[in-house]
């Protein structure tokens, strides 16, 4: 593919100037909106722009759209010819693209982060502004005078809103997001921003269809009923923690949570904790791992990408339980390597940071740095709320519950089959919170896959899922009743987000389904072998949405 | 210390390199080095995890971690670190990579790890990402130093809420 670079992506258009205080923008309603200056250079490959933070594409857009916007914004002629024949676009390529460069070399850029939506604005010299009704000419004149700024238009839809110029390039860069910030304090302004250049995404809704007969897990659970009354907010964040996440899968991508740390502009997409902080890899939580045989975990990181499609796959092959909510994608594992506690207990406070949600479908030894890091993601998670963490029972049908699963700031989730019993291999014991179905029974649990060609559990056979190679039909062990439960909390935190892991908690223990013989229940309702039942997604979401937080 | 649950095993450790030990230039090398120095008294065994080392499981297990250690470290001298394997009340083991997690009831100022650090002879490695409660430190005193006595030490300091070996481990993905 032929590749015209404007600028190399280690030599930023943009201007990245250093904030000695905050920088962003007065709303209207009064709140404020930070933004983050970011190193911003552009490149343009066959058509398409894509933009780069260090190195990382951050957006693309069409090339020719990108030259409609720099004609617009900078008064630039059509340099394009118009598009005709087939052959043609890749010349119309190449013209927008050496246009696109020569208004590049001639302006500067400034780009920012949006803290509140995570997308990336580019300042132009321009700020809108409007004036509050019954401020008199002589004032606003007066104002706008002040500025330093020209009257570029007077709004014809919007009374007493107007465009501001910086024709005098008074105010370059981020000069110009302060004066608007500025302006936007004085009593006689209703508003004042920046006229940016966008980046917008489109909201792209879960499929809105119902899980196939291939996703029975879902039928069984009453996962359609569940979703009448939502598949889960946006704002909803379900971290999964495992061998890496194939965050261009076609059904979780749209779901995977942009620009994490508001802190840290490298974090795009998640990060993975085996590396080191400082390693160039760091920041980017595929799975890397690889080696024949391909289909089997043992030696490859597959294992992670099935996990989060039982989470938040947004269908319509594969759907998660809370197809809406997005995806935290944390790696900790290389394929079968040992790993490191303390990054392992570094990746569970990380995702409490930023993540409703923590599911972890591994088990190892007792450590007390994961123990602190439990204790840690339940005192700061979700602004002192605490974190949700689901964890794995185990596949040792032993009658012991895993590590980190015993512990008392997780859920321990056990597996049941399509017939309604309890999964051989799934462990028990008094900590067993729920069971969810997985396979075990007659059959296998339908999810995303890693969709590299050649890899992950289907490497592209019909019997194993679809030639495709993108989903898998027989995934399943207590890794896929753990993160099916973690779409469950988090449906029932979009419809109740001020709940605690205890009242979560309380939820899906009232709202289980006692399956298997009846003896096999104390009288407080618990089972070590399910728990307290299999769980109901249609009675939890009832349960969470009549629930009222307790008076004091 | 490891906590209450886990015990140190007599007769399995983990030997890393030395930081400033050339010994571990090449894996390869190192192999050959420690299997030269260890002969027939114990099985070799190099670690996955991301800290380069070697598992040695000795064919005659000594009666305490310390013995086992004395040995060892006589054995291979000071471009080796040698560190008693821990393991749970699974009996699952973990691997100490030599570092120690030190974590305090609140957060712990520059100065209060400068001055821990000084006191029971340790390094601040750095303090750890996402909480200010705790930090990583290492033996100033290198391979000279059996671990579990300086955790010891540190354990009965009432500015420390707690102290473990920092470890890597198998994690089982289910």
């Amino acid at each position: 593919m032929p590749v015209s670079p404007i600028a190399p992506p280690d030599a930023p258009v943009g201007v990245a100037v250093p904030v000695p205080e905050r920088l962003g923008l007065h709303m209207a309603d009064g709140s404020w909106v930070g933004l983050q200056p970011l190193p911003l250079s552009l490149e343009a490959v066959a058509g398409t722009t894509v933009a780069r933070l260090s190195g990382t594409p951050v957006a693309e857009m069409a090339t020719a759209r990108v030259m409609r916007a720099a004609q617009a914004f900078f008064e630039l002629p059509s340099k394009a010819p118009a598009p005709t024949a087939a052959p043609v676009v890749a010349s119309r390529s190449k013209a927008s693209t050496r246009a696109l460069g020569n208004v590049l070399e001639r302006k500067t850029i400034s780009a920012y982060l949006d803290a509140e939506t995570q997308l990336m604005r580019i300042l132009y010299k321009q700020v809108v502004l409007r004036f509050k009704p019954g401020t008199p000419q002589t004032l606003r004149n007066a104002i706008i005078r002040d500025s330093g700024l020209h009257l570029f238009a007077e709004n014809p839809l919007a009374p007493g809103q107007v465009t501001l110029s910086d024709d005098d390039r008074l105010h370059p860069g981020e000069a110009l997001v302060r004066l608007a910030a500025q302006m936007a304090t004085l009593d006689e302004v209703a508003f004042a921003t920046p006229d940016f250049i966008s980046q917008y995404r489109r909201s792209a809704p879960a499929a809105s269809g119902n899980p196939s007969t291939k996703q029975w897990h879902l039928r069984l659970v009453g996962a359609s009923q569940a979703w009448k009354l939502g598949r889960g907010k946006r704002s909803v964040v379900v971290a999964v923690l495992d061998d890496g996440i194939d965050v261009e899968h076609p059904e979780l991508r749209t779901n995977v949570l942009r620009h994490p740390d508001p802190d840290e502009p490298r974090d795009l997409c998640g990060r993975d904790f085996y590396l080191p902080d400082d390693d160039a890899d760091h920041f980017n939580p595929r799975p890397k791992r690889f080696r024949a045989p391909f289909e089997e975990m043992a030696g490859n990181d597959i294992h992670g990408t099935c996990c989060a499609g039982v989470a938040v796959g947004r269908g319509p092959k594969a759907y998660g339980m809370a197809p809406n909510c997005r995806l935290l994608p944390v790696k900790v594992f290389h394929a079968d390597d040992l790993a490191s506690d303390s990054r392992v207990a570094d990746a569970i406070r990380y995702s409490a940071q930023f993540a409703d949600v923590i599911s972890c479908s591994w088990g190892g030894a007792k450590s007390p740095d994961i123990e602190f890091a439990l204790r840690d993601a339940r005192a700061i998670g979700r602004k002192g709320r605490g974190s949700v963490v689901v964890c794995a029972s185990g596949n040792e049908e032993s009658k012991q519950v895993n590590y980190p699963a015993s512990d008392p700031n997780a859920m321990a989730i056990g597996a049941s089959t399509d017939g309604e019993e309890l999964a051989w291999y799934s462990n028990s014991g008094p900590q067993l919170c729920v069971v969810a179905p997985s396979n075990g029974g007659t059959r296998g649990i339908f999810t995303t896959d890693v969709s590299t060609q050649g890899r992950g559990f289907n490497t592209g056979t019909v019997a194993a899922g679809g030639t495709d190679g993108l989903f898998t039909n027989d995934f399943g062990g207590t890794s896929s009743a753990t993160p099916l439960v973690a779409g469950l909390c988090a449906l029932i935190l979009s419809l109740k987000p001020d709940m605690t892991p205890d009242d979560v908690r309380g939820i899906l223990v009232a709202s289980a389904k006692k399956i298997g013989p009846a003896s096999a229940y104390k009288a407080n309702g618990h089972s070590n072998r399910f728990g307290h039942g299999r769980i109901d997604a249609a009675k939890a979401v009832a349960l969470a949405k009549a629930w009222k937080k307790p008076a004091g | 210390m490891p906590s209450s649950s886990e015990q140190l095993s007599p007769g399995l450790f983990v030997v890393r390199p030395a930081a400033a030990s050339a010994k571990a230039a090449t894996k390869a090398a190192a192999d050959d080095d420690l299997q030269s120095r260890l002969g027939a008294s114990a099985r070799v065994e190099a670690l996955s995890g991301p800290t380069p080392g070697w598992l040695v499981k000795l064919k005659r297990a000594p009666k305490t971690a310390r013995a086992g250690w004395n040995s060892l470290h006589r054995l291979l001298g000071a471009g080796y670190v040698v560190l008693p394997a821990i393991v749970d009340d699974a009996g699952r083991p973990r691997y100490p990579t030599g570092l120690l997690s030190l974590r305090f009831g609140n957060e712990a100022s520059e100065e209060a790890l400068h001055e821990i650090g000084i006191h029971y002879g340790l390094e601040l490695v750095g303090r750890t990402k996402f909480t200010r409660q705790q930090a990583l430190f290492r033996p100033a005193g290198g391979s000279d130093v059996f671990l579990p006595d300086v955790s010891g030490k540190v354990e009965r300091d009432d500015k420390v809420e707690a102290v473990w070996f920092d470890a890597e481990s198998a994690f089982t993905r289910t």
